[in-house]
Parts: structure tokens; C-alpha cells; sequence
């Protein structure tokens, strides 16, 4: 993995994402809900549906080679609210995914925020 | 003088017919709650996934204890089939309820699946109904107290999303209050002989969004299996 996991921005994103309720109506059983890792990449698809829309990111690795990763997101519902919408991503898109890591190793977070092409941060969801 | 003394036998005329008016609008004056005006988009103002948090234990009977030792909310939780969360999980979930009031039942849409729940306000509740998602559901008005009680529930459903079990005899009773503005009470008590030693109780809070409105929710792209349990 070149999650570059820990780095300053990642912690402070944990930092401040840890005081936000709970995305998932799934459980969130799957994933280190006390980590952050952050990934920067191309995205490949962005699964615009319910009960979870996905974002699939190409990540290159320390090595040149290519990573396939996956960011969960929540309801639909739940995205609107957060100010996302179905074309916020489309393929070639550049971006920064944070999120906390599955726990079995997958290349897949739960997403808690992406960075997006232009530099703008989408929380994952509604923040009051 | 004259007029003056004229004047506040108006006043006070017109402040004691005001206030019978505003007395007779509000049919229990004095009691806990804003108004029986429950309307509007809410959602819960803290999740708690658990009801029982780590280290409190649910007063289980051997049924209730094994199972929920059995069950495995990554495979058996009726959410992983797209399945409505049924009551009362469906009004401790993660995405905003609307609730309608209309001549003889008030009506709760939760976003998630766009489950729907009705309240009966003039009818007993039906003769062994069913068992299902949402039960059968009357209510009643005690001052500005919406008192629903809930039969008919089938056990496929979770209380709650940590997989915490009931029967199919579980007896809701459900105590809802606009406490002020902006801000909905929801009490739980949960009577299950089969499940739980002695009935309990549990509360939620909901704040209200007035810019919000419900999305549909469709499982186009239902990622997980779900393995129900018998």
C-alpha cells in the first residue's frame, strides 16, 4: 500500500472527522473506524447509487504499478444533504480520497472526505 | 381620566377574550409538549447505534441471549437485503424521518427504503395481526403525548444495528413529544416476554429541518448478501 497513511493532513482530517455522527446505516464493522488513510488517484467510476454510492480510484504505488481502490460512501439521501451530486466526480478526475481502511486489508476505505480536482474538500456528509 | 379608564377596560376586555380564544385553540393547556403539531423532516440529534452500550447488558432471557449471540450483523441484519429497517429500528436509523398528519392517522416516512408507518388514532388495534416489518400501530393523545402502542412484529427485524434481538411477542409502547420548536422526543418502552426479562426503556431525540426534503431510495446496486436467520 502507498496510503502514505499518517501524514499531517490525514491526521488532522481524522482529528476533525472524529466529532462527525456515524455515516453507515451498514455497520461499520468492517473498517478502523480510529484510522485515517488518504490516497491520491484517478477515478474510474463513480457509482452514483443506493443503499451506498462507490468512487473507484486508480492509485499509482511506490513502484509505478497500479492500485485499485474503493471509497464507500452513504445513502444517496445522505450525499444530496452533503452538497454532492451525481456528476461531482466523472473518470480521469484527479483527486484525494481520505477515509478509514478496511480491516482485512482490501484497498478500500470508508470514505470520510475527498479532495477534489479544483482543491475543494467535500465532506462525506452533511456537517451541521 | 374618563378616557383613560375607558381605555383599559378595553384592553383588559380584549387581553381576556384574546387569551380564552388562545385557550381554546390549545386543548390542554399547561401540558408537557409545544403542541400536538408533530409535522415536518427530522432526524435524530445523536446516533446511537447501540441501545446497550459496551458494558451494560441487556436484560436477556436465554431465548434473547442466544439469539443475539447468533447473529452477525454483517451477514443476518435484514438491511443487507435492502429490507425496511421495521419498527423501532426504523426510527433510530441514520437518515431523516418526515412525519404527515392527516384526519384519523399520522403517518411516518423514513428515508431509508421510503418506509412508511401508520398510526391508527380511531381504531382498536386489529386481531391477531400478521407479523411484519412495522406492526400494527394506535395511538392516542395524552395532553401534547402522542402514546402509539405497536403489535405484530415480526422477529426478522433488529432493535437496533448492533443486531440486538426481539420476538414476535415484542409489545411497543412509543411516547412522542414536541418538547419545543425544533426539537421531537421519542420514548421506547420495549415489552418482550420471549426476548427480555423485564420491559425497558430508551429515548430519541430529533431536530427539525425545516430546508430538508426526503430523496426517494431505491437499492439500484445492492452490494451485500444477506443470510437471514430462521
Amino acid at each position: 500500500m502507498n496510503a502514505k497513511p499518517f501524514h499531517l493532513v490525514a491526521l488532522l482530517a481524522a482529528l476533525f472527522l472524529a466529532s462527525s455522527p456515524l455515516l453507515a446505516h451498514h455497520s461499520t464493522a468492517e473498517y478502523e473506524m480510529g484510522k485515517t488513510v488518504s490516497v491520491i488517484g484517478t477515478v474510474t467510476e463513480f457509482a452514483w447509487n443506493n443503499p451506498h454510492a462507490y468512487v473507484y480510484l486508480e492509485v499509482k504505488d511506490d513502484k509505478g504499478d497500479i492500485e485499485k481502490w474503493s471509497g464507500e460512501l452513504g445513502t444517496l439521501g445522505q450525499l444530496v444533504r452533503a452538497n454532492w451530486r451525481r456528476d461531482t466526480l466523472k473518470p480521469g478526475d484527479h483527486i484525494t480520497m481520505f477515509g478509514n481502511p478496511a480491516k482485512d486489508g482490501r484497498l478500500l476505505m470508508r470514505l470520510q472526505k475527498i479532495i477534489l480536482p479544483n482543491g475543494q474538500e467535500l465532506a462525506a456528509q452533511h456537517v451541521e | 381620566m374618563r378616557n383613560r379608564l375607558m381605555v383599559s377596560i378595553l384592553a383588559a376586555t380584549l387581553a381576556t377574550a384574546f387569551s380564552a380564544a388562545l385557550f381554546a385553540q390549545s386543548p390542554n393547556p399547561g401540558q408537557a409538549g409545544v403542541s400536538r403539531d408533530l409535522a415536518g423532516v427530522w432526524q435524530y440529534d445523536h446516533f446511537h447505534p447501540a441501545l446497550f452500550p459496551k458494558g451494560t447488558a441487556p436484560p436477556f432471557t436465554p431465548w434473547g441471549e442466544a439469539r443475539f449471540k447468533a447473529t452477525d450483523v454483517m451477514m443476518n441484519d435484514p438491511n443487507l437485503g435492502c429490507l425496511p429497517h421495521g419498527m423501532p429500528r426504523m426510527m433510530l436509523a441514520p437518515v431523516p424521518i418526515e412525519i404527515f398528519q392527516i384526519p384519523g392517522r399520522i403517518l411516518i416516512e423514513q428515508e431509508f427504503m421510503n418506509e412508511v408507518r401508520q398510526i391508527y388514532l380511531t381504531r382498536p388495534h386489529l386481531k391477531d395481526p400478521d407479523p411484519n416489518f412495522n406492526g400494527d400501530s394506535v395511538g392516542k393523545w395524552e395532553g401534547n403525548t402522542l402514546v402509539v402502542d405497536t403489535i405484530g412484529l415480526s422477529h426478522i427485524t433488529m432493535l437496533d444495528h448492533v443486531g440486538l434481538p426481539h420476538s414476535d411477542q415484542l409489545h411497543l409502547i412509543e411516547r412522542i413529544t414536541r418538547v419545543d420548536q425544533d426539537t421531537l422526543r421519542d420514548d421506547f418502552t420495549i415489552d418482550d416476554p420471549k426476548a427480555y426479562t423485564k420491559s425497558w426503556t430508551t429515548s430519541q431525540t430529533y431536530k427539525l429541518h425545516p430546508g430538508w426534503e426526503i430523496q426517494e431510495y431505491a437499492c439500484d446496486r445492492n452490494q451485500y448478501v444477506y443470510h437471514p436467520l430462521p
